[in-house]
């Protein structure tokens, strides 16, 4: 099952995956140009280290990118399977919906992967260069670890659409990621009412674990993002884990039908 | 002729009053509205974070503001206008649309006007959000200038955008090119200074039609002046840039008929 | 005067087979290779085809949507290559049973909207959207958005949208595909309707039965070649094979042979047999009643079954040598 959804992404996707990976760079080179343009290039992106600003916006950029499609494209999928009545089929299968779900996310995992590694592949130059593989797999890891949350994020808010009946919050949620992910800016910039909300985003943890590895000034490479990474992504399990539950219950009893 | 007349009026005013229904009815767009200042804030501090001390001056970032305003109106054009043809390829109406004897220029008009009462609604909404959130003033320092300045920028993108409406119906995935475009059409359409940008660059900038009323925009509401050029001149190759384009525009869509008309839709 | 005159219509469309990621080779599909019928105004016309035979690409052509490569077809005298416009103004047309509308908007807006674009003001769009909104029994949901229709209520809409600018000539692409029995009856009886108002009306289908009830006309389409033409009678009289004879027994024997019969049918409870007709249906009908007591069979039911347009479709496509 795995292998016929990965090979549905290579035939299906691979235009679009490879489209993704050069807008991210053209959307990384916007916001550098931009900004070089208003503030300087002579500017620093974050006030407590050194870190080169095109490599700061690639991962950034890298990972508001890769949570936006993984938003969008867990968000909708128990809507469109509701639509397109994939639900019902699945429901009366003997796989379990939650199987499913962990299937159709492998391949995007995957898929994921590369396309952080292909469009943040200055940062992850970096990393190889200052401290050589064993970072870059690391990188690789937390980057891996980051996006369990985020597909639960994308579950959470695929309930939400099919509870609502419509798929107008996935704009605003992707709007909401895109300007609070924390990972397009330091923290330290936001008004101080708003600093709350990148903490409750895994992307916030995700970019602060990268950087924080890309930038460290020590000999060995830095840790300290990654426990962080593992608490938020265990309290997005638990929570995803007690919606699922509920959800499963509520949708055999026709309530999202 | 009065008959040719009345007709295409009648059309357009259906058209205007069956988009304003689509785009505006029930809670969706509003909610879809809301996120436009969210976008436009997550910009405006990713652009400020390349140097974060430029955000304790207000008229840089007031710059930087009223630049992802024009940034969100392009954006905004692309998708309404753009897609508009696509849209409704994929929905079977273009079939109805065509058995019609309405032309599709007149038809591509109405949603014009439709994305630019969008664009003035969320611009209404930034204002009131965005601005006082990062601690600008949203009042306009010319505000007959600024209006002036956002009516022709938002026409004359619109009339990119209906150059662009035939060519995303032959795409197979328009929003690649769309989102290539939403990011590179403002940087040539003057929303940064020029001082950072090369000069083939700054040819092309010159270039484009966009860039004036941008500038007039600009000039009105921060004071900022980024291209070298008299408000009076500034103008007058707006109006002939909407000219141009709605001319070339017109025509495109006249040939993106005969061409769908040949190949089918 | 003729409602529609298509001649040798001629339409090619060029494709790619696409090979792999990157590679293809350019095909050039022949979806009308010289089509030609007509019929008379105030008539329904079928036309009648399997898939990819050819129908819907008639269809656009004769809408003016789609440009023929050769051939011209003529709408009540106007051509539709060289008069488009004035093909438009008397012509409507329901290109699909369940696209086409806004789903923002609610029936009775999709229609006055269709209708403004006809020319008619929006006071005449609104009075003659609530008339056919009445018509095709979509008057208490007219208030409903387009969206939340169901299948059987979009084709009655389509075909209302068909109607607003009053045209003398319709044409419907396969109208009742998908649709209950209940919704497709009402469409046919409101197409009869229509006809006996003087409109010509023109439908594409694969469901025989229904072509056989409707159509004063018929053309068989297949491969982008008209393959038979004629009343769907001619049709049967040339194509459909033979009469037939049917009857049905109650509580047959084991085993059961009655004469010439064959049987068509055996749930063990009843036997349905058949045998071929002469021109003489009378005494076909008295032979097989003598053949059938004579053998002490219970009879529940004589019938004589005409050949149909299923039988003429199946022979013309099954065997086009034959034709």
């Amino acid at each position: 099952m795995i292998e016929a959804e990965v090979k549905e992404f290579i035939v299906r996707d691979l235009w679009s995956i490879t489209a993704i990976i050069i807008l991210t760079y053209v959307f990384t080179g916007f916001l550098y140009i931009a900004g070089s343009a208003f503030g300087g290039s002579s500017g620093s992106l974050s006030t407590s280290s050194n870190i080169d600003p095109f490599a700061y916006r690639a991962v950034g950029s890298s990972i508001v990118v890769l949570s936006m499609m993984i938003l969008s494209a867990m968000g909708q999928y128990i809507y469109s399977s509701m639509l397109s009545g994939r639900l019902e089929a699945l429901l009366a299968s003997p796989i379990s919906l939650s199987a499913v779900l962990v299937v159709t996310a492998i391949p995007m995992m995957i898929f994921g992967l590369s396309i952080f590694m292909a469009t943040a592949a200055p940062a992850i130059y970096i990393a190889l260069s200052k401290y050589g593989v064993i970072t870059a797999i690391e990188s690789i890891a937390i980057i891996a670890i980051g996006m369990i949350p985020l597909f639960i994020l994308g579950f959470l808010l695929s309930i939400a659409i099919a509870k609502l009946g419509s798929p107008v919050i996935l704009n605003l949620s992707q709007a909401f990621i895109f300007t609070f992910s924390g990972a397009l800016y330091p923290l330290i910039i936001l008004p101080e009412l708003l600093r709350l909300l990148p903490l409750s985003l895994p992307t916030y943890y995700i970019a602060e674990a990268l950087r924080g590895l890309i930038s460290s000034e020590s000999q060995l490479p830095a840790l300290g993002g990654v426990p962080r990474l593992l608490i938020v992504t265990l309290a997005y399990g638990s929570i995803g884990s007690i919606l699922y539950r509920r959800f499963s219950r509520s949708i055999r009893g026709g309530v999202a039908a | 002729m009065v008959l040719l007349r009345s007709t295409i009026l009648r059309s357009f005013s259906a058209d205007l009053w069956r988009g304003v229904l689509v785009n505006f009815r029930g809670v969706d767009p509003w909610v879809e509205m809301i996120s436009s200042p969210i976008w436009v804030l997550g910009l405006v501090l990713a652009i400020a974070s390349q140097n974060p001390s430029i955000l304790r001056d207000p008229i840089t970032v007031k710059d930087i503001c009223w630049s992802i305003v024009v940034f969100s109106m392009i954006s905004d054009k692309l998708w309404i206008v753009g897609h508009m043809l696509d849209r409704e390829k994929r929905s079977g109406v273009l079939e109805n649309i065509l058995v019609s004897n309405i032309p599709l220029s007149i038809h591509t008009l109405s949603p014009i006007v439709v994305s630019m009462l969008w664009s003035l609604a969320s611009l209404g909404i930034i204002l009131i959000t965005v601005f006082p959130i990062l601690g600008v003033n949203p009042a306009p320092i010319d505000p007959v200038l600024t209006a002036i300045g956002y009516i022709l920028s938002d026409i004359v993108a619109a009339g990119i955008a209906m150059l662009y409406a035939p060519a995303v119906i032959k795409l197979r995935r328009p929003w690649i090119f769309t989102t290539f475009f939403q990011f590179t059409l403002p940087l040539i359409s003057g929303i940064i200074p020029q001082s950072y940008v090369p000069p083939e660059i700054r040819g092309v900038i010159a270039l484009n039609p966009l860039s004036y009323p941008v500038e007039i925009l600009r000039r009105g509401a921060t004071g900022s002046s980024y291209i070298d050029v008299q408000i009076g001149e500034a103008f007058m190759i707006s109006i002939a840039g909407i000219a141009i384009l709605y001319m070339i525009g017109m025509l495109f869509l006249i040939i993106a008929r005969r061409m769908i008309i040949k190949r089918g839709v | 005067m003729l409602a529609v005159d298509a001649r040798d219509l001629i339409k090619r469309y060029v494709t790619k087979r696409r090979r792999g990621l990157f590679g293809g080779e350019k095909v050039v599909i022949e979806a009308l290779k010289g089509v030609s019928f007509s019929f008379e105004k105030g008539s329904i016309f079928g036309l009648l085809g399997p898939n990819g035979a050819g129908k819907t690409t008639t269809v656009k052509i004769l809408a003016t949507i789609l440009l023929p490569d050769g051939g011209d077809a003529y709408i009540e005298g106007f051509s539709v290559t060289k008069e488009a416009h004035r093909v438009r103004e008397i012509l409507g047309v329901v290109f699909s049973a369940d696209r086409g509308f806004y789903a923002r908007l609610t029936g009775l807006e999709n229609l006055i909207y269709y209708g403004m674009l006809y020319g008619l003001s929006r006071f005449d769009a609104r009075r003659k959207a609530e008339e056919l909104l009445d018509l095709v029994d979509l008057g208490d949901s007219r208030h409903r958005l387009y969206e939340e229709y169901s299948l059987g209520m979009r084709a009655r809409l389509a075909l209302a949208k068909a109607l607003i600018h009053d045209p003398s000539v319709v044409i419907l692409d396969e109208p009742t595909i998908g649709l209950d029995p209940v919704s497709s009856r009402r469409i046919r009886e409101i197409l009869k309707k229509l006809s006996r108002e003087g409109k010509s009306i023109m439908i594409t289908t694969h469901n025989m039965w229904e072509a056989e009830i409707l159509c004063n006309y018929v053309a068989v389409i297949m491969s982008g070649r008209i393959v038979a033409s004629g009343s769907p009678e001619d049709l049967r009289k040339r194509y459909g094979g033979q009469r037939y004879v049917e009857i049905e027994v109650l509580d047959p024997p084991d085993d059961l042979r009655v004469g010439d019969f064959e049987v068509v049918r055996n749930d063990g409870e009843i036997v349905v047999l058949r045998t071929r007709s002469s021109e003489d249906i009378a005494s076909s009908i008295e032979k097989a009643l003598l053949e059938a007591r004579s053998l002490g069979l219970r009879i529940a039911s004589i019938r004589v079954r005409e050949p149909s347009l299923e039988d003429v479709f199946v022979e013309v496509v099954g065997n086009p040598t034959k034709i």
